[in-house]
């Protein structure tokens, strides 16, 4: 039998939290931030990324996560902006905290069918990095 | 699903004095592939420029500027010049090799215009944010 766990809505809910002080929304605060880097992701979310790190402080995301649809899903829809220091096509983020180094996520970065989709993943130097949108599942999915 | 994590990368915008400074960047350069793939980017770059702009009506990107599909004429006075997209994914894994610094930055400019014209629009550049 193969294995098939699944949360029910309510309980994926409960451990999304939302978005202020408990669940998944409290654990990742106001102000998290998101850095974007060359290359791969790393083998577990807990480390950045070893490729060029292409944001500086990273893209802060004002605010708290939210949880409105009320199946399991936070999300924040303030768009926040930064300029790249480095040129390079992305392929990865990182999110932590808003201290920057407790980590949150991680996932792939791209044009389409990636955890994160730009309009070009393509990053220039003095160029503008803007996030927005951003969705957090649980279950992840 | 729709798409629920959306960013963008919005490059400066190419002036004719950027392109001139690329061009000689390039002209500097000894015969090699990121020369080459550099030089096309360029010869395309400059095509656009040399068009006026696209004023179809465009829709909204999430992030604030608006998509401004190029029109048909000017689409296809560019077809010839336009990079492949694998082409271009080619270009970015060159690039991807050169040292940070003033020729990384040119070549990462350029394929971003390259990969914004491959999708048939016009370039979203961070003066349009």
């Amino acid at each position: 039998m193969a294995n098939d766990f699944r949360l029910s809505n309510a309980a994926a809910d409960a451990a999304a939290g939302d978005g202020s002080s408990v669940g998944l929304g409290g654990y990742i605060g106001a102000s998290s931030i998101f850095r974007f880097y060359v290359g791969a992701q790393n083998s577990d979310p807990e480390t950045a990324p070893a490729g060029t790190l292409l944001s500086t402080a990273g893209n802060v995301v004002t605010g708290s996560f939210s949880n409105a649809s009320g199946d399991g899903e936070i999300d924040t829809s303030s768009v926040a902006s930064d300029t790249a220091v480095a040129s390079g096509t992305a392929g990865s983020f990182w999110h932590t905290q808003s201290n920057g180094t407790t980590p949150v996520a991680d996932g792939t970065v791209g044009t389409s069918s990636t955890d994160f989709v730009f309009n070009n993943n393509v990053f220039v130097a003095g160029g503008t990095i803007s996030v927005s949108t951003v969705a957090i599942t649980v279950p992840p999915h | 699903m729709a798409t629920r994590r959306i960013g963008g990368s919005f490059a400066p915008p190419l002036t004719d004095e950027r392109l001139a400074e690329y061009r000689k960047l390039i002209d500097g350069l000894d015969d090699s592939p990121v020369k080459d793939a550099m030089t096309e980017l360029l010869t395309c770059c400059e095509a656009w420029r040399e068009l006026p702009e696209s004023k179809g009506v465009g829709t909204r990107h999430p992030l604030g500027p608006t998509v401004v599909p190029l029109d048909a004429e000017i689409a296809k006075a560019l077809w010839e010049k336009i990079p492949w997209r694998e082409e271009l994914e080619m270009m970015g894994v060159l690039f991807g090799k050169i040292p940070q610094g003033e020729l990384r930055n040119a070549a990462h400019h350029l394929l971003w215009f390259g990969v914004e014209l491959e999708q048939d629009r016009e370039p979203l550049t961070n003066d349009k944010l």
